[in-house]
């Protein structure tokens, strides 16, 4: 219990941290969103390239951590192409294109869950393309996709952690500084932890409540 | 002057063809309905009968052939694109032509009264308050306006059913295409449904109707059509088709159907 007294004094500074943390994913989300559409988008266009580059795009930040994303931007690109970047905005483009690549996953899994005579119900009542989408096909889209993307908010506010490993002053990194110096690692860490888990928590609640509601909401007959 | 309207052809398809890949769906349909006709289509599984509405509904782009409602061209294959009249007309025409399928499809996040308000606001510029009271008329109709306000999926399949009805004639449709309406209902619930069709049919509305209820064919029906392979096979008054069907194969599909409804 000494331990978790010993620390006191730098819970205020590692907490401060969570600052960057909420900035960071505040950044990504919203990138990541207005990304995901684009590629949704661009995926379902009729020109072969356009959807098989959107398709490419997606599958490789699918398939590959965002970790190297970061180190990758951070440590190689200065090499090849003389740019550095500062390392907020490394992991700010970094987890967008992973969040990008995820909520674009989203979107897509939503609007197939919208069945087929929804359209036809729209079209044949002579809907334009634009209203059948803005009336009928989005709003439902919308109920279906909260709790999921919910669930890609809360992985993104833990990712931001990676930043740690290019030295950006979010929370882990504060805390691995400090801990550095007094060694009390297991207090620290564990305190991280929770200040994590209290971040996320109102977003876990959120997202089963969404979940709960839109499988009573309606039934799709 | 009311002999000629009936005389001329209101719903015209000529040589329609419809493809899904390799698969020939519609090989040559022909087919004229005449102003406020009730024309029912039967046959086998497979043998083309949604395709067919789906295509006069515009729901379907067709290979080869005309597709034509009052008077416009609204459909046709590459070789007749001549003919076909301008985008604005046939947009105007496409909204004209109500359908109602086999599974309801109504708008599960809209109630009862804003499935039957959208389209004529949206398409038609109807003020809300107009379309609301047109909605209302309609639920009238279909027995519903207490549940104006629900959502469909507090309503019984019949309920949804007629909610999809009178959301089609909200549009004020000159012609109306019915999917198999009836055959995803409890037994119990086909009536109400089959009931509000009849009274549109006593209305003079021109009907396009794909059922095996062959009581309502027997009953509502001037033609009954009887559909194999993707072509029609047979184009009779229901009296004929029932006694004295001139192909076998609709004998034989006639006979099943009976057989099936006597053991109901
Ligand atoms: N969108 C589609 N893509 C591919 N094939 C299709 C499509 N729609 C229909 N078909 C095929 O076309 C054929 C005719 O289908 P259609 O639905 O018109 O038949 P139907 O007479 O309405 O049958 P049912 O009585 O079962 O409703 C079937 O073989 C069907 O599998
Ligand atoms: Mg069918």
């Amino acid at each position: 219990m000494d331990g978790f007294l010993k620390i006191a004094p730098d819970i205020p500074h590692i907490a401060a941290g969570a600052w960057i943390t909420l900035t960071l994913t505040a950044v990504a989300m919203t990138i990541g969103i207005v990304s995901g559409l684009v590629l949704v988008f661009v995926r379902s266009s009729r020109i072969p390239i356009l959807s098989q580059a959107a398709v490419g795009w997606i599958e490789f930040f699918l398939l590959t951590p965002p970790l190297i994303h970061i180190i990758w931007a951070y440590y190689v690109l200065p090499i090849v192409t003389g740019w550095r970047l500062d390392a907020i905005t490394v992991c700010a483009i970094a987890l967008s294109a992973s969040v990008g690549a995820h909520m674009a996953e989203v979107f897509r899994a939503g609007l197939q869950s919208i069945p087929k005579t929804q359209h036809r119900a729209a079209e044949v009542l002579g809907l334009s393309v634009i209203d059948k989408y803005r009336f009928i096909i989005l709003p439902q889209t919308l109920r279906v996709i909260l709790a999921p993307s919910t669930n890609v908010l809360v992985s993104l506010l833990k990712d931001t952690s990676l930043a740690a490993v290019i030295g950006l002053g979010e929370i882990l990194h504060r805390a691995e500084v400090a801990a550095s110096s007094n060694f009390l690692f297991l207090e620290i860490l564990t305190f991280v932890a929770v200040l994590y888990a209290a971040l996320n928590y109102p977003l876990i609640v959120l997202a089963r409540k969404l979940e709960e509601r839109s499988r009573q909401g309606f039934v799709s007959v | 002057m009311k002999e000629d309207a009936r005389k001329k052809p209101f719903v015209s398809l000529r040589g329609v063809h419809k493809r899904f890949g390799d698969l020939l769906v519609l090989r040559g349909v022909d087919l004229q309905v005449a102003q406020g006709e009730v024309v029912v289509l039967i046959g086998r599984s497979g043998s083309g009968k949604s395709t067919l509405l789906n295509c006069v509904a515009l729901l379907e782009q067709i290979e080869a052939g005309t597709i034509e409602v009052d008077g416009a061209v609204v459909g046709a294959g590459p070789a007749d694109e001549t003919a076909l009249a301008p985008k604005t007309r046939r947009r105007e025409v496409a909204a004209e032509i109500g359908m109602v399928f086999q599974s309801f499809n109504l708008f599960p996040h809209l109630t009862v009264l804003q499935n039957i308000t959208l389209a004529p606001r949206r398409v038609r510029g109807v003020s809300s308050r107009n379309a609301e009271i047109l909605a209302l008329e309609l639920l009238d109709r279909v027995g519903l306006r207490e549940k104006a306000n629900e959502y469909p999926v507090k309503l019984s399949g019949g309920q949804q059913q007629r909610v999809a009805i009178a959301r089609a004639l909200a549009m004020n449709p000159k012609v109306m295409l019915f999917d198999e309406v009836t055959s995803a209902l409890d037994p119990e619930l086909v009536g109400e449904v089959l009931k509000v069709m009849r009274q549109l049919a006593e209305e003079g509305m021109t009907m396009l109707v794909v059922t095996h209820e062959m009581r309502f064919a027997r009953e509502v029906a001037d033609r009954v059509i009887f559909m194999d392979q993707g072509v029609i096979v047979e184009d009779s008054a229901p009296s004929r088709i029932f006694t004295n069907p001139s192909t076998d194969e609709a004998a034989r599909f006639l006979r099943v159907l009976m057989d099936a409804e006597a053991v109901e």
